[in-house]
């Protein structure tokens, strides 16, 4: 299968990214960039983070096209190599229990709704193992099969994660109110 | 959340907002790829029998072994601390595993400095290098290496300076006299920019020196004994005529630069580091260190216990996290992390005391 939708122009936006070519590789960060920011954010839970996940993806996307062979659709490969690198960045962190500054102030304008706010800090109080699983699950749509290849757990530890994971933000929403 | 069931939760998780990227973020991208810079993706995870781990185990040792034996080089009268130093190949590319390229570009703003607020002092910390959290020179092990920094007012020709000197000491415990020192690492830096002037490392045996004018370093590095070698070079520096510079030898000194950072939840900025010019052609002169806060806390170290800001220092392809205090701008504790060893450095005493 080639690159799904418009195949044969997202085919020539491959080639030349993979060719370095500075507009080929802007137009895949137009068409793909802001839903690979969202995923890593919510996987890194800081726009710093996010932005420098996104920084590297797309700086090492032209030598790593060299390993896509387009058997499937591009945005999803796109998103699996930008949750790999946002998690390897989050394990090589491991934060040591202190809260993220952005969620500490105001500035969060997409946040603005204080239901989502509250959402957003639970989701960030969850341990990693929890919170990888419920961001790729629950808020992203991979499947557990997904899931377990991205992390390196099995399906079952996926299924346990993502049970823990709902019910510890309940626990955590109810607490906070 | 009013309604927290199952459902409910799942949807408002579906309805999560994000934020959008900075408009500059592209840019970022495209100007870091126009100067060079590369990033490796990870590749999907395949999984390595073990006999194969064991194997390149063994050949990595075998390796290391054949390549740390003497091959014959080192001078025979070198009877000093440094005879390691003046027995290398400098730098043997192949064993640093480093690859010549650009240099990237700054990926913040520079650096602001309030100049007022450096202070005279001596810090002295304690290093640590965990591999695999088993092996560490300072907690049990044989060996324990101190730092200390000291900053101090001075002159250079009548211009008011600062002189900060830098030395290490390595000391088997138990054995107060089987010491090695490192050599005194002094420095004089412009009070109002925080520019190196003149910077000396060394003795007799190996001495490098590097001044400062304009906008070009020249370096002088000489290394003696039976196999004398000297190179000269100069380079024109990439930052702006009144930027702050840092040096950068064994290891990167920030004691006087995070005095004068103005940080505060969200700063971020950058700053150019400065190695060697003529003798290591594998890497770049300057070398850009991307710092921002990430966040704060509380540090309790030997030297008392600290508000700090935790500030992420990048430089090439490493990350440190440092803790610097709020009120001084003193740093307190530094962690680097790689794949199977972590290094960690803390402040032991300081010089006015901690408040």
């Amino acid at each position: 299968m080639h690159v799904s939708g418009a195949s044969d122009e997202s085919g020539g936006l491959v080639d030349g990214a993979r060719g370095g070519r500075p507009e080929a590789l802007a137009s895949l960060y137009r068409a793909h960039g802001a839903a690979l920011y969202r995923l890593a954010y919510r996987l890194t839970g800081t726009r710093e983070d996010a932005e420098d996940v996104l920084h590297d993806v797309f700086v090492g996307l032209p030598e790593a096209l060299a390993r896509y062979e387009e058997r499937g659709n591009l945005a999803g490969w796109l998103k699996r190599v930008t949750a790999r690198v946002a998690l390897g960045r989050v394990r090589s962190r491991k934060r040591r229990g202190e809260v993220p500054l952005e969620l500490a102030g105001p500035g969060s304008e997409p946040l603005a709704d204080p239901d989502g706010i509250a959402l957003q800090v639970a989701v960030n109080q969850l341990p990693n193992r929890l919170r990888d699983v419920i961001v790729l699950k629950e808020i992203e749509g991979y499947s557990h099969r997904e899931v377990a290849d991205l992390l390196g757990i099995s399906v079952v530890a996926s299924r346990v994660r993502a049970h823990r994971g709902l019910a510890r933000l309940r626990q955590l929403l109810e607490d906070g109110r | 959340m009013t309604d927290t069931s199952l459902d409910a939760l799942r949807r408002a998780l579906r309805d999560l907002a994000a934020p959008a990227p900075s408009p500059e973020l592209l840019e970022r991208i495209l100007q870091s790829r126009a100067t060079g810079v590369r990033v490796n993706l990870p590749r999907s995870e395949r999984r390595v029998a073990g006999w194969l781990w064991g194997a390149l185990a063994a050949a990595a040792a075998l390796a290391l072994v054949i390549s740390t034996r003497d091959s014959g080089r080192a001078p025979p009268d070198t009877g000093s601390a440094y005879s390691d130093i003046a027995a290398m190949p400098f730098w043997p590319p192949d064993a640093l595993a480093q690859d010549a390229r650009p240099p990237r570009a700054p990926r913040y703003a520079p650096v602001r400095i309030e100049a007022r607020r450096a202070q005279a002092g001596t810090w002295v910390y304690q290093n640590c290098t965990v591999f695999d959290e088993v092996l560490t020179p300072c907690r049990g092990r044989p060996t324990t290496t101190v730092s200390t920094i000291t900053v101090t007012n001075a002159t250079w020709h009548g211009r008011p300076t600062w002189l900060v000197s830098q030395r290490q000491a390595r000391e088997r415990v138990g054995s107060p006299g089987d010491t090695m020192r490192t050599p005194l690492d002094t420095a004089y830096f412009e009070r109002e920019t925080l520019r190196p002037i003149y910077a000396a490392l060394g003795g007799d045996r190996f001495r490098l020196e590097r001044s400062f004018t304009g906008d070009t370093v020249h370096e002088a590095l000489d290394i003696g004994g039976a196999h004398p070698r000297s190179w000269r070079r100069a380079a024109q520096i990439p930052a702006a005529p009144d930027a702050p510079l840092v040096l950068q030898w064994a290891g990167v000194d920030l004691t006087l630069l995070l005095q004068t950072l103005p940080l505060e939840g969200g700063w971020h900025g950058s700053v150019y580091t400065v190695r060697l010019v003529g003798a290591d052609p594998s890497r770049p002169p300057f070398i850009p260190l991307d710092l921002r806060v990430v966040g704060s806390g509380h540090i309790e170290v030997p030297a008392g216990r600290f508000d700090c800001w935790k500030v992420e220092s990048r430089e090439a392809r490493s990350m440190v996290t440092l803790w610097v205090s709020k009120d001084r701008g003193w740093l307190v504790k530094t962690n680097t992390r790689g794949t199977d060893w972590r290094a960690e450095s803390v402040l032991l005493v300081a010089t006015p005391p901690a408040p």
